[in-house]
Parts: structure tokens; sequence; C-alpha cells
């Protein structure tokens, strides 16, 4: 074997300009399929961070036909139960409710539609990063203090109904020419609903995106009104108050989302201890689909109709958007070494035809066709041995580099993919995967590119080589 | 002449055939405009019931016919909760009010689908422009003869352009003393849909302010049986001059 070695080794040395062009072509081989596959690996971390920190979470638990119907009574009741159970558990990082539902926000005489999302701040920190999206002002922090509504009283519900009777008499006054502009009317009316659904002591806090406030005009510390229904159905409407402005990168979302408190929206929506959808992030994101198994088997007996899921369930397109590119940039890659698989091929066939000569003299002193092809691939293998080790140390120079500082596509815009959106700086990400499979693969295809040359050069008729000139 | 002869024939029996359909649609306007008048006052009972809740309302209804943008206010009497709130369309304008903070919204046409206050009417059906009689082609598909009324049943197809959502509605109306009464209205999501989605039913017939008016409407989707939303007129005033300013957001403070 050493021999061997020895013989390839100075074989190879023997033309070092042809030696060195093959290895420089390998070594660009590996060197670039190392980058290609590290940025590869980096724009799927990305997109998969990017879903789970952005919205999604690692897992979300719903109720059970939610996701199919999202209508606003399909909620997860006793959601601070619920919640305290997750946040038991080991695998469970941090637990976070929301809450969500639309409604219709103005501001002076411009009015847009809007969706609103109910968040736990304190907890939502921990799972996305809602909270890192502030471009203006503040995110919100606390509840705003809101007194207690109360049911009407015997006397009150009397009082009410009397009321009733005096507004339709009046109306139909009114319609008869009489003037009945009583302010009375509307006083007790009010007591009576500051009784009902009295309104917060301050005003409640929200954060708009970054388009909406500007086609509101709306800037942090105005004051807006938004009409919304409740969940028993009622129209209503409330002032509040811009604490922030938040830029989350999808168009649609920074058009249309409000972000309440998740205690205040309960509050609007009356939807006490309610929330449509607990976002989880788990401890280890590898082994998620464990954890989704323990919380499934935590929550299935006491809370049958709630539904568990991944974020990969959650977002199929994701999953298969990185599956679609690992297959585009497998192509590459294998385009790559095909080609360096015939310089490597083409290189040794002429350096067989060149030896022929020797090669036959070899032979004709006794050594057998094996030991021919043995010889061959071996002189392949160092070769490539040396290549790849000036491979490897390409890639991860470069790969390394794009890892630490990115490689900025800025210029080409701000841009989200499939609705994620994405940093503006391509990130690699190297693994050992990426630095040995594209050593292995271009063994195996060295060693498959050596095989024709080494046989033909086995073929060989001593008599008839020898006389080659 | 045998030809000129053919000629009149086919452009008598051409025109016949538009008269009806006119007709059909003379009738149709007629039914939906029964509680409207030119302009009309009423204060209705609107008892609201779901799943999810039951809730009764007192409303006063104003509508006005009298210009082309068709104009209606609903404002809502009792209970205290939302005692005071206003409701206002003219055109496909509509705007809501809240008497506590003194804020109007002012909504886009899209909400017209939207549902009104939680019932199961939507913004559009409350505040209806008779769209029926333009939007919609007609057809008759029964006419029967019952208790000294003649009834018909007239199946209305949208027009290829209209901006409506139901792919058919079969209309139940019947003539009574030479006035038009509807009776049931079924609203289809397809035109090759077996059951309609939802049924608006009127009934109760009353003398109200000189003229005989159904009284009661009643509407229910097919989905949920046990649902409805009915309405119950208690007066109604007719053609009554009501003031312009009456249909403007000044008017709501």
């Amino acid at each position: 074997m050493g021999l061997y070695i020895r013989l390839a080794w100075r074989n190879l040395l023997r033309n070092t300009k042809r030696s060195s062009v093959t290895a420089l072509g390998i070594t660009l081989g590996i060197g670039f399929c190392i980058t290609t596959l590290a940025i590869m690996d980096g724009l799927s971390h990305d997109l998969i961070t990017g879903t789970t920190q952005g919205q999604v979470g690692h897992i979300q638990v719903h109720e059970q036909d939610y996701l199919a119907k999202r209508q606003l009574q399909q909620t997860i009741e006793n959601n601070s139960q619920v919640l305290l159970e997750l946040r038991d558990l080991n695998s469970v990082k941090a637990a976070a409710a929301r809450l969500y539902s639309f409604g219709y926000l103005s501001k002076d005489d411009k009015s847009i539609g809007v969706s609103l999302l109910g968040v736990e701040p304190k907890h939502e920190r921990q799972v996305t990063s809602l909270a890192e999206q502030i471009v203006d002002g503040s995110f919100i922090s606390e509840p705003t203090p809101w007194p207690k509504g109360q049911a009407l009283s015997e006397a009150q519900l009397a009082l009410d109904e009397q009321l009733t009777e005096q507004a339709i008499a009046n109306a139909f006054a009114e319609l008869d020419g009489l003037d009945t502009t009583s302010n009375e009317l509307q006083l007790h009316t009010n007591e009576l609903i500051d009784t009902l659904a009295p309104l917060p002591f301050t005003l409640p806090q929200v954060v708009l995106g970054v388009k909406l406030a500007k086609n509101l005009q709306a800037n942090v510390g105005d004051e807006i009104t938004l009409l919304f229904e409740t969940a028993q159905g009622a129209q209503q409407s409330l002032q509040l108050q811009v604490a922030g402005i938040s830029r989350q990168g999808t168009d649609l979302i920074d058009r249309t989302r409000m972000i309440f408190h998740l205690e205040d929206l309960q509050k609007l929506l009356q939807l006490p201890n309610q929330s449509h959808e607990i976002a989880i992030s788990t401890m280890n994101l590898q082994k998620v689909d464990f954890a989704q198994q323990v919380i499934s088997d935590v929550l299935g007996s006491s809370y049958p109709q709630l539904s568990v899921q991944t974020w990969s369930q959650l977002r199929p397109d994701i999953l298969a958007l990185i599956q679609s590119n690992q297959a585009l940039m497998g192509t590459l890659v294998f385009i790559i070494f095909l080609i360096a698989g015939v310089g490597v091929m083409n290189a040794m066939l002429v350096s067989v035809m060149e030896r022929r000569k020797e090669l036959s003299l070899l032979k004709a002193l006794g050594l057998k066709g094996p030991n021919v092809v043995w010889l061959v691939t071996v002189e392949t293998l160092v070769l490539t041995f040396v290549a790849s080790i000036a491979g490897l140390a390409m890639g991860i120079v470069l790969g390394s580099y794009l890892q630490k500082y990115g490689w900025d596509i800025s210029q080409f815009g701000e841009f989200s993919l499939a609705g994620v959106g994405m940093t503006s700086a391509l990130k690699a990400k190297l693994t050992l995967n990426n630095l040995l499979i594209p050593v292995i693969v271009m063994f195996v295809i060295a060693l498959l590119a050596a095989l024709y040359p080494a046989f033909s050069a086995a073929r060989l008729e001593p008599a008839q080589g020898m006389r080659a000139s | 002449m045998k030809q000129l002869f053919f000629f009149f024939i086919i452009l008598l029996s051409s025109n016949a055939i538009a008269n009806s359909k006119d007709q059909l649609g003379s009738w149709i306007d007629s039914a939906e405009r029964i509680l409207r008048a030119k302009t009309s006052a009423s204060v209705l009972s609107m008892a609201i019931n779901k799943a999810e809740y039951q809730r009764d309302f007192t409303l006063l209804v104003l509508t006005d016919d009298r210009s082309e943008q068709q104009k209606v206010m609903v404002r809502m009497l009792g209970p205290a909760l939302w005692r005071g709130n206003v409701t206002l369309k003219v055109d496909d304008r509509i705007s809501f009010f809240e008497p506590r903070n003194k804020r109007t919204t002012v909504m886009s046409s899209s909400m017209l689908a939207s549902s009104w206050m939680g019932s199961h009417f939507s913004n559009d059906d409350l505040m209806r422009e008779t769209d029926l009689a333009t939007h919609y082609a007609y057809q008759a598909a029964k006419s029967w003869h019952q208790e000294s009324r003649d009834y018909h049943l007239i199946e209305l197809t949208p027009l290829p352009s209209a901006p409506v959502v139901w792919g058919k509605v079969m209309y139940r109306l019947y003539i009574d003393d030479g006035r038009v009464f509807p009776e049931q209205v079924s609203y289809y999501r397809r035109n090759s849909d077996e059951q309609p989605e939802r049924t608006l039913t009127y009934s109760d017939v009353k003398q109200m302010d000189g003229f005989k008016v159904p009284t009661m409407m009643e509407m229910r989707i097919s989905d949920k049986p046990d649902e409805y939303t009915r309405m119950h007129y208690q007066k109604i005033k007719f053609n009554s001059d009501l003031a312009a300013s009456k249909f403007t957001e000044q008017a709501f403070l």
C-alpha cells in the first residue's frame, strides 16, 4: 500500500502543472459546494426562525376547529389554567396566549378595516420577536386598569324599560315636529351603561402596523377610535391611544395589524379568560415533535377539544419551500460534481495514455492487471485527497465569512418569503454535514471517474504498448 | 302581406313577454317598498336568537326614498347599552355613531355584507335599497289562487354584472285588493342549490297608518334551524315630511 502511494505521488508530481489544474477543479468544486450548502442551510434556518419567531412559535394550541373557521367564539376556554399547565412542562420554554378579531379603526375622517391581536407582552417576548419590531414608541406593557361591569339590578332594569318607552315616545313626538331634546334621557342611560360596561380609567394602549399608522396619519400618543363587534354580537366603539408603531415586514400585516394587551382585548370582546391561540416555544426546536406529543398527552385528558400543532404543520408551505430549496441546491451541487468528475477522468485518462510505454513495461515485468487498476485508482485518490483538503479549507474560509458577515442583498429591497419577513443579509450556516458531504461525494465520483482510465490501462497489451512512440 | 302579419305577431308577443317581465319587476318593487313607501318612520322591536346569545332591541327606523340617494337611519332606542346608537346610510356610505364617546365611524361599502348588530340581517338587508328590482332578471315560476288572493312565485337570477351575493332568489308574493304583499323570500347561494341559505318570512298583516302591511319579518338560516332574528313593527307613519337634516351626521349629536 505504502509503495502504491509513493508511486502514485511520484507520478502526480511528474506533471505538476496538469495535476495542479485537476486538483484546482476539485478544490473549487468542493469549496463552492460547501459554501452553497451552507447558504442553503442558512436560508432554511432563517426561514424556520423567521416563521417560529415571527408569529408562529414552535408549537400552537387551538380549539380544534378554530383554524378551519376562525370564528370569534371558537376560543380556548379556561385560558389561564391551560397556560399554567403548559408552563409547568419541562420541554416548554415559554407559552403566550393570543386573541384575534376584526374591527374598524378611524381617526378624524379616515377609517380603515383592521385585524386585532391581543398578546401577553411578557410571555410573547420569549416566544416571538413581536416586541422587537417596534420602530417608534414602545411595546405594550401592562393591561389597562378597567372597572368591572355589573349586571343591572331589578330597579335599574325597570328604569331601563321606562327609558326605552320614553325614547319611543320622544322619537314619535320628534316626528310630529315637537321639540323633545332631553339630556336627562341620555344622562340616565349613561349611568346604566357605566354600571354595565364601564369605560377604562385610562385609554387602552395599542401598537399599530407601520403602514396602517401612515395611512391613518396616526403618530405615537394620538387618540384613535375603534369600532368593533363583541362576542355577544354587539357593535361598540372605544377610544384608544397609539403606544407604538411596529414593522413586521409583510405588507398585509403592516397595513392592517393592531396589537392590544391580551386582557384589554378580552375585555373589549367580552371573552374573559379566553384566547384563540397559545403559541409555545420549546427548549429544543430539533425535538419539537416530541414536545408536541408531550403537550398533546397533557392537554388531551382534561381538554379534549384542543388540538396541538407544530410550526411545520401550521405552515406546510414553509416546509415545502425549504424542501424545494434543498432539491434545487442539490441539483446544482450534483452538476458541479459531475463537471469536476469529468475533469478528473480526463486528467487520469491523459496521464495513462502518456505512460502507455512505461505501464506496458511494468506489465511485461510482471505487474498484474488488477495491480495496474489499483495503481491508477490510488493515484486518483491521492490527488482527490490533497485537493479535498484545499477545498475544505476554502469552504470553511468562505462559509465562515458568510456566516459571520452574511451576503448583503439589501439592494434588492425588503423581501419576504411565503409571508415570512426575511433579514436583508443572506447568512450561511456551516455544519459538519455541509463539510463532509461534498468531500465524501467527491471521493465517490473521483473513484468512479478513475475506473475507466484504470481499466483501459490494465487492458494494455505489453508488446503493443511498448512499441508506441 | 303574410310576412307583415307574422312580423306583427312577433312584435306583439315579444311585447307581451317584456310586459310580463316589467310586471314581475314592478310587483317585486312594490312588495319591497310596502314598509317604506316614499318616506317611512317606524318603531320596531328586533329579537335576535342565536346559540351564543339572545338579545332584544327597540329601533326607530327612518327611510327616505324621495331622492336618488336612498337614505336610511336606524336609531336604537333601547336597551340602555345601545340607546342612542345611530346607523346611517346615504348611498353606499354607512356611518355609525355612539353617543357615549360622541364619535362617528364611517364605514366603506365592504361592510355592507357584515351582520348588523349581531343579527341575522346584514347591514345591506337592513339598509336595503330595493336592489332586487334592478340587479336581477325575473321569471315567473308558479302562480296560484288561494283564499281570494293571487299568489306568485318569482325566480330571480342576477344579471351578469350585478354586484350581488345571491345566485338565486325565490320571491313569493300575493296580490290582495290590488296591493302587492311579500310573503317569503328565499336566498340561494348558488343557482343550482337545492336548499336556500336563508329565508325571510313576512307575516301578521295589520292596519298601520291607514295601510294594510305585514308587521312581522323573520330571518332564518337553513344551517341553524334554531336561530332566527325577528323584527316586529309596532308603529309606522308613512309619507310624513321627514326633514333632510335627519339623515346627516350632524343629526347624531
